[in-house]
């Protein structure tokens, strides 16, 4: 069922009115049900496979809490570790895993045929995977309190409006919420239908519209570099429309019922560095790597080749939870490296006294913003090409600065579904203030914005039907 | 530049308030463009086009389809390709779906027009993606979408159906679309077009598209429709409304035919021969329970300057498709 269907609509609206009609307890256990519907509705196979493995968990949490601090609590927590990287390893990356290994069999002329078969990819597997392990890691270290009952749990790891595609919550935040869901005020509804009218439009008039234009650059057999600017440009955009569009709308969703969802996107191209650009850009990912992965890797402490390698790894691991390919662990690579080079440029200006005054001035941070940009961008190409050879052609076209004529008429059938991002995430930033006030300050004029969003979304939006790019993931 | 929160506070009774003014404004809006903009000509022209049927002598051989064979057949061709003095009468309506052939087809032949032979011939995207919607949404009342539940509509459709009846912009969002994203214009011309009955359509054939120019374009993935991007599978609910037309054909006797309309090169190639099996399959299934006989064999590519858009035929495209239909059908007597 995705988002941008009208199933998801009907189905919402009836799990609302269920949620409202639901007294006390029995709103845990609705959410539930109405959570394993939604998942079911792609296929129910898979539905025994999230509720064994939070049954799993569950368990393993259950004989960790009996037991005293020291090795036997980290028995259950490595046993939880082993049983969901497993599982979440043999249905995403057995078969890459073992297709790279043939390759290379294949060089020195051994082996041919497939050995695994291919199976499909539970969908929100890498989501639903991390939080159980966050869960799990958090309770063992006594920074949350383990859930009341199997149903809660449950519901934490299958919540539906974050399940397929995140934010990835932490324990922390969402649990003690859908044990008590707050209010629902008008503020919370306002906010809910701003998020939901825009993260519709997002997904149906940006991505939907840019997707196409972009897949027909990379089908291309010949790129010159204009189409590789064009086509990274246009995927940065697709791809950012697409999944927070995506969060808005479950967050919109989570937000009638009560709960708040953590916020994924920031802006993530107005960033002037690498890492500011990770605290912008699906933030609950970049907060669960650094807790759990980073962190627990010694993070920036000890020495500063230290702190670098294990930053390189995160990113490398990250990369690598995107999808099983080649181009996605470069990509993570890539990013690792642009942090670790802007580590060494901050230790350099620290050591060497130089106050970076330039990146200080507004002007510097335009430069900066830029500068990160166009980094960004060719990371987009990394993540976006089907084959590490396309990578390599689009790269030596990139620097061939062979610009076709065409290139200013394709532009100029892209720009419109920019300049409807760019202006949406301005005009909903604290930067657009007075424009906020004034929207605020008559009920019609809220209104006739909002209809005006609608129907750019009914007259604008492509309807096909198409998923979310994340789904992949 | 990090963001902070607006800090604008809004009570329920507040915001309950900007919904009921959203709702005004958009029914304000709703029926504002439905007093502005009418429906368009082969909505207005369906009781007219069924009625005619009725009306008409039945021609030797129907023709069937959709807007693809509406456009691509035409029947003086097929005619004269025929060779053997039987009249051809090209009966396909843009934007029919094949649930609606049967009862087309009974009413006429309780008309007492019974044609000799029907030549199917949908368009190859409908029996993926039949646009039961927006057939429902378009023609048919509440009662008739009601008692179509069930025969090929689901409940979905219904509901998707009815809301298209209240909504104009839902109704004809994809050609609204296409006309703001092209700013091509043409559908909204197309609204104030008298609608076409069967009988004034040959002279128009002649006269316009026998002249259309030869196009120059290319078509590409892009350009390709969702339903063409599909694997072509026919859905069941397609073959449940064909073949309740097959059975009221075949009990009437009359003489069956089905025809793939020629695709693009990249129609082609996004189908695949996987697609062309299927399609294969579905026509021996046809033939096993109906004894229909399929014209040609699999899929047919024409190159792309016989196409006017991805999937309908130029004036080319549509003479050289009407001349092998009737060598067709001449051989398969």
């Amino acid at each position: 069922m995705l988002f941008n269907s009208l199933d998801y609509i009907a189905f919402f609206l009836v799990v609302l009115v269920a949620i409202r009609l639901s007294p006390g307890r029995h709103r845990v256990l609705s959410l539930l049900v109405a959570s394993y519907v939604f998942y079911a509705a792609w296929d129910w196979r898979f539905l025994s496979l999230l509720v064994g493995g939070t049954l799993v968990d569950h368990l393993l949490v259950r004989l960790l809490l009996q037991r005293a601090e020291g090795k036997a609590r980290r028995i259950f927590v490595v046993g939880s570790l082993v049983f969901n990287l497993g599982v979440l390893g043999v249905f995403k990356y057995l078969g890459f895993f073992v297709e790279s290994f043939q390759s290379m069999l294949g060089i020195f002329g051994l082996g041919s045929t497939s050995l695994v078969p291919a199976l499909v990819l539970p969908l929100g597997i890498s989501f639903f995977t991390f939080q159980k392990i966050a869960y799990v890691v958090d309770v063992s270290r006594g920074r949350v309190e383990p859930a009341k009952s199997f149903l809660d749990f449950s519901l934490y790891v299958s919540f539906f409006p974050q399940l397929i595609a995140g934010p990835i919550e932490k324990p922390r935040d969402l649990m003690p919420q859908l044990r008590a869901p707050s209010k629902v005020t008008g503020d919370d509804c306002l906010v809910a239908c701003r998020l939901l009218l825009w993260g519709f439009c997002k997904k149906v008039v940006v991505a939907d519209n840019l997707g196409p234009k972009v897949d027909r650059i990379f089908a291309a057999e010949n790129l010159d570099t204009g189409m590789v600017i064009l086509g990274a440009l246009g995927f940065a955009f697709q791809i950012y429309a697409d999944f927070s569009g995506y969060t808005d709308i479950g967050r919109g969703s989570a937000r009638l019922l009560g709960i708040r969802l953590q916020k994924n996107f920031d802006r993530p191209f107005l960033a002037a560095n690498p890492q500011e650009f990770w605290r912008r850009w699906h933030i609950s990912l970049s907060e669960w790597l650094r807790d759990y992965v980073y962190i627990p890797l010694g993070g920036s402490r000890g020495k500063f080749s230290r702190g670098n390698a294990n930053v390189l790894t995160t990113m490398l691991l990250g990369g690598l939870w995107h999808g099983a390919a080649w181009h996605f662990v470069i990509w993570g690579g890539y990013h690792g490296l642009l942090i670790v080079g802007h580590r060494c440029y901050q230790r350099w200006t620290s050591t060497n006294g130089i106050p970076g005054r330039l990146f200080s001035t507004d002007v510097g941070r335009y430069l900066a913003v830029a500068a990160m940009f166009m980094f960004t961008l060719y990371g987009w190409l990394i993540f976006r090409v089907d084959s590490l050879t396309q990578l390599a052609a689009a790269t030596k076209a990139l620097f061939a600065l062979d610009i076709e004529p065409g290139f200013l008429g394709s532009l100029s059938r892209m720009l419109p579904y920019i300049l409807l991002m760019v202006l949406g995430d301005f005009f909903l930033s604290s930067t657009a203030r007075p424009v906020v006030r004034l929207l605020h300050s008559r009920a019609w004029i809220l209104a006739g914005a909002g209809l005006i969003l609608f129907y750019i979304i009914l007259f604008l939006g492509n309807f096909d039907g198409n998923s979310f790019i994340y789904f992949e993931f | 530049m990090q963001s902070r929160s607006h800090n604008f506070k809004m009570s329920l009774p507040q915001f309950w308030r900007v919904a009921l003014y959203f709702g005004l404004g958009l029914i304000v809006f709703e029926l504002g463009l439905g007093l502005i903009l009418p429906e368009g000509a082969f909505v207005r022209g369906l009781e007219e086009i069924e009625t005619e049927i009725q009306q008409l002598d039945a021609p030797d051989i129907q023709i069937f389809g959709d807007s693809v064979a509406y456009g691509g057949i035409w029947e003086e061709i097929v005619a004269e390709s025929l060779g053997d003095g039987r009249t051809v009468g090209n009966y396909s309506i843009p934007g029919i779906c094949p649930l609606f052939a049967r009862s087309l087809l009974e009413d006429q032949l309780a008309a007492e027009k019974k044609p000799e032979a029907i030549v199917v011939a949908f368009s190859l995207a409908k029996y993926s993606s039949p646009s039961t919607v927006n057939f429902l949404s378009r023609h048919a009342t509440s009662g008739e979408m009601l008692n179509l539940l069930g025969h090929g509509v689901g409940q979905a459709d219904v509901v998707r159906g009815h809301l298209g009846r209240l909504s104009y912009t839902l109704r004809y969002q994809a050609e609204l679309r296409q006309a703001i994203v092209s700013a091509d214009p043409s559908f909204f011309r197309s609204l104030w077009e008298e609608p076409k009955s069967i009988s004034g359509r040959p002279n128009r054939f002649a006269k316009i598209d026998l002249i259309r120019e030869r196009s120059e374009r290319r078509f590409q993935f892009e350009n390709l429709t969702k339903e063409q991007r599909l694997p072509f599978t026919p859905t069941e609910s397609v073959q449940h409304s064909l073949w309740q037309f097959f059975q009221v054909a075949t009990d009437a006797g009359v003489d069956l035919y089905l025809v793939a309309p020629p695709i693009t090169g990249a129609s082609a190639e996004c189908w695949g021969p996987e697609g062309e099996e299927r399609w294969l399959k579905f026509s021996e299934k046809a033939h096993r329970d109906f004894g229909i006989v399929l014209l040609g064999e699999g899929f047919t590519t024409y190159p792309d300057d016989h196409f006017r858009d991805p999937w309908h035929l130029s004036g080319i495209g549509a003479g050289r498709f009407s001349r092998e239909l009737g060598d067709l059908l001449r051989k398969s007597d």
